[in-house]
């Protein structure tokens, strides 16, 4: 089964995601912070993650720039809210996928997601 | 030189002298015309009188006795049509005049007759004196007729008349009597009684007196007056009339010493004297007066202290109204917006009447107290504009009895008029004295101070609550970057709730149930629809909030003028009814060159010229009310030399040519409410484009009419 992991601190954000990623029959995996991501993505090996920029323990930089250190692999997705040249600069160094503005539109996002985490598997 | 040669000497130089006075202070006035007259009169006789004393040989005394006379014959006559015309009774009168100045010219006709003058014969001291003829004998009667007539009449129009011409009219009653005192000493001699001419001298004060009474309108309380006068003679008489006499004495005695000793003691005690006395009598005769004057003056010092213009006016109308116990009072304030003066505060004893509202800058009123910068008494100028028919003051008459004004005070700082307080009449019905006017003008000027502390201080709260909305701004924008991320996340969260649901609502399209519950499912699939519309537009506009209040690059780029117009107007929308406005880009977008700046800054200043031409739009679509006005913001940009030239044009209300420069200084704002306008953008623009981009910015404005905001801005080399 496809695994996403959703970094977010906001917790309607998580809630939410999972429940339409769920009927995609994607498994969402959730983190509000960016030790328990790392975590996460270490035990779990999630196909892409949704990272949010902006949070209160780790920003998203700073995760990204962990989880590099020692996974060039894992797919990335940075959520930011605003446009921040040095942040988006660093990102790309470190490799992402893409970036996408807040606020999202779920069906706009479905559309990045699935390209990336090819078809569903079979529920 | 005898000592009645002397008096008629003085009586001559004094009656020519203030003939000549009165009549050429006002040449066209029959008041003063007939003055003149009688004063001509006078010299001849006086002149005459005084060569008869001097003359040594019967032939000349007895040609100069009837000389006198040819002058005394119509000195009475004369007189009497002064006063005619002094009570404005010439029409009336002229009967009475022609007949008898017709009885003058007869006796003149017979004067150089003995049957006027017989001869002349020595009496008491003097060598030559007249003796009557049988018509002198038939016409003295009728000159003593002349003579109490005048008197009787003053005294009877005495009672009936006001305002100036009674304080006039007081004057010339107590001049009359003396000078006719004096005069009538000249006769007891002729008829060998023998009583020397005493009076003599009393003519000239007489004509003194008088001259005053006509001349001047401002008269001294007459009281004040005499009393001064009084004080004067008895002070100086006794200062030095004894210490001469003495010294005579002495003098023939060989002593000297004494007497200058004597004289310059009572020399340096008598000023003091004389101070002292004065100001003993006068504060007895003006009890009244400096009550209330002290009331006036506390008043004064008291009004410094008060900030709020509002509670100053009403104090002063409250305080003059009750210490000078006045009918009414009225100050009217200077409104510089809209050129006029408005009814600050008034006051009124009894009764109520509506007071005229406003008085506009070009009333000949304001033209008349800024250009003479001194109170104006109405009795006054309605007397002058009677005696001289002066059409400009007779407008300004016009409007003071529109006030209800007995006088009218200029409050002014400098040469400008701040204010104007209106006296009405005194209760007691009196005038205004000269000692009124010194205390109103200490008033006037105390009160001019407290007016510009009042307005400054009301000044200065405003400005203060700008610099406060200001900083508020100023601490919202550091804010904002906080705020929107917090914004921000809740669009964001709302998205993702809003569109699982409507995922959740797509899926169950495929399920069984009623009609109602397919139509209430069909609802909620709408109404979480406009949910993400409104999650989409919520990020919009934070959007464009962060990108104006970041601090964004201090540095310079090649900019595209394009853009940032585009992104200032997008800003513009939040504050702004863009749909109201008009834009014409009178330029070719492609065809432009690059502006060497900073984008943020640039984005900044095109906002608040955005801003304020649509602000300047909707004050005058306000004001002006035109059915077809439509607002419209032209923008031209050109390349001029290696500059960018930009030009906002809109059709606003315009600004005043003094009010332009007055603009680029902080807080200076001419929107009408504080919370449209901080009164910084102009600042803040010039700071940008000539402290930061080294161009320059320059406003050209009609009011009314519209506004152009020039700016120059460096090409962008590439």
């Amino acid at each position: 089964m496809s695994k996403l992991l959703v970094v977010d601190d906001e917790s309607d954000v998580r809630e939410f995601a999972k429940s339409f990623f769920k009927k995609r029959g994607i498994e969402v995996l959730t983190a509000s912070g960016g030790r328990e991501a790392l975590d996460l993505i270490a035990e779990n090996k999630p196909q892409l993650v949704l990272l949010d920029v902006r949070m209160e323990e780790m920003t998203g930089i700073e995760v990204l720039r962990e989880l590099r250190k020692t996974d060039k692999q894992t797919k990335v997705i940075m959520v930011t809210g605003v446009e921040e040249e040095g942040v988006i600069k660093e990102a790309n160094a470190l490799g992402v996928i893409s970036y996408v503005h807040k606020p999202l539109i779920l069906e706009e996002l479905e559309k990045i997601v699935l390209s990336e985490m090819g078809p569903p598997d079979a529920r | 030189m005898t000592f009645w040669a002397l008096t008629a000497l003085i009586n001559c130089i004094t009656s020519f002298l203030l003939g000549l006075i009165v009549y050429s202070r006002n040449s066209k006035s029959v008041i003063n015309i007939t003055y003149g007259l009688f004063c001509l009169a006078g010299v001849v006789w006086s002149f005459s009188y005084f060569i008869w004393q001097i003359s040594n040989n019967e032939k000349d005394a007895l040609f100069w006795c009837r000389a006198l006379m040819a002058g005394a014959i119509f000195i009475p006559v004369c007189y009497l049509h002064h006063i005619f015309s002094l009570l404005h009774l010439l029409r009336n009168k002229r009967i009475f005049l022609i007949i008898s100045y017709s009885i003058c010219f007869l006796a003149f006709a017979i004067n150089f007759t003995p049957f006027f003058v017989s001869g002349v014969s020595k009496k008491l001291y003097f060598n030559y004196w007249p003796n009557p003829g049988i018509a002198f004998k038939f016409f003295l009667p009728v000159w003593i007729y002349f003579v109490i007539y005048s008197v009787f009449i003053i005294l009877s129009y005495l009672k009936q008349s006001s305002g100036v011409l009674r304080s006039q009219l007081r004057y010339v009653l107590i001049g009359t009597i003396v000078g006719w005192s004096g005069g009538i000493t000249n006769f007891p001699l002729w008829f060998n009684l023998n009583f020397p001419p005493v009076g003599n001298i009393l003519m000239s004060m007489y004509f003194a007196i008088v001259a005053y009474a006509i001349a001047k309108y401002r008269l001294m309380d007459i009281r004040v007056a005499f009393t001064r006068i009084g004080i004067f003679l008895t002070v100086y008489t006794l200062v030095l009339g004894i210490p001469f006499w003495i010294g005579f004495k002495l003098l023939g005695q060989g002593l000297w010493l004494t007497p200058v000793a004597l004289m310059g003691f009572f020399a340096t005690v008598g000023p003091f004297i004389y101070l002292f006395l004065q100001k003993r009598a006068e504060d007895q005769l003006l009890q009244e007066q400096r009550r209330y004057q002290m009331t006036l003056r506390q008043a004064s010092a008291g009004m410094s202290r008060i900030k709020d213009l509002k509670k100053l006016l009403n104090l002063i109308v409250y305080i003059v109204t009750r210490a000078v116990r006045l009918d009414h009072a009225l100050v009217y304030m200077h409104d510089q917006p809209r050129n006029q003066f408005i009814l600050g505060a008034h006051k009124r004893r009894n009764g109520h009447i509506t007071f005229i509202k406003t008085i506009p800058d070009d009333s000949p009123l304001i033209t008349y107290l800024v250009e003479t910068g001194a109170p104006i008494v109405y009795e006054e100028i309605k007397q002058r504009v009677q005696d001289y028919a002066d059409q400009d003051l007779a407008a300004v008459e016009k409007i003071v009895v529109a006030l209800e004004g007995d006088l009218v005070l200029p409050i002014l700082i400098e040469k400008r008029l701040l204010a104007i307080i209106i006296l009405g009449k005194k209760e007691s019905g009196k005038l205004y004295t000269e000692d009124d006017l010194s205390v109103f003008s200490i008033l006037a000027n105390q009160t001019a101070l407290a007016i510009e502390n009042a307005q400054f201080y009301e000044e200065m709260k405003i400005t203060q609550e700008q610099l406060f909305q200001a900083e508020k701004m100023a601490t919202i924008g550091t804010m904002a970057d906080g705020l929107s991320h917090q914004i921000n996340n809740r669009f964001h969260a709302l998205g993702f709730i809003a569109g699982d649901a409507l995922d959740s609502l797509k899926l169950s399209k495929n399920m069984e149930g009623s009609d109602k519950v397919k139509e209430l499912l069909t609802d909620l699939e709408r109404a979480f629809n406009r949910v993400q519309e409104n999650v989409v537009q919520g990020g919009e506009v934070v959007q464009g909030l962060l990108k104006y209040t970041r601090k964004g690059e201090a540095g310079f780029a090649a900019i595209d003028f394009n853009q940032a117009f585009k992104s200032a107007f997008e800003m513009a929308q939040f504050k702004i009814k863009v749909q109201e406005l008009k834009v014409v880009h009178a330029y070719d977008p492609q065809n432009i060159p690059k502006i060497k700046g900073n984008f943020t800054q640039l984005q900044e200043v095109f906002f608040n010229l955005i801003d304020n031409a649509y602000d300047a739009m909707m004050q005058r679509k306000i004001e002006k009310a035109e059915p077809q006005y439509q607002p419209t913001l032209t923008v031209h940009v050109a390349r001029e030399d290696d500059c960018v030239e930009i030009v906002f044009e809109d059709n606003g209300m315009g600004v005043k040519k003094e009010d332009v420069h007055k603009l680029f200084t902080p807080f200076f704002t001419t929107k009408l409410s504080s919370k449209k306008g901080t009164g910084l953008g102009l600042y803040v623009i010039k700071k940008i484009i000539e402290g930061n981009h080294k161009g320059k910015v320059e406003m050209l404005s009609d009011y009314m009419a519209g506004t152009r905001m020039k700016l120059r801005l460096p090409i962008a080399v590439e």
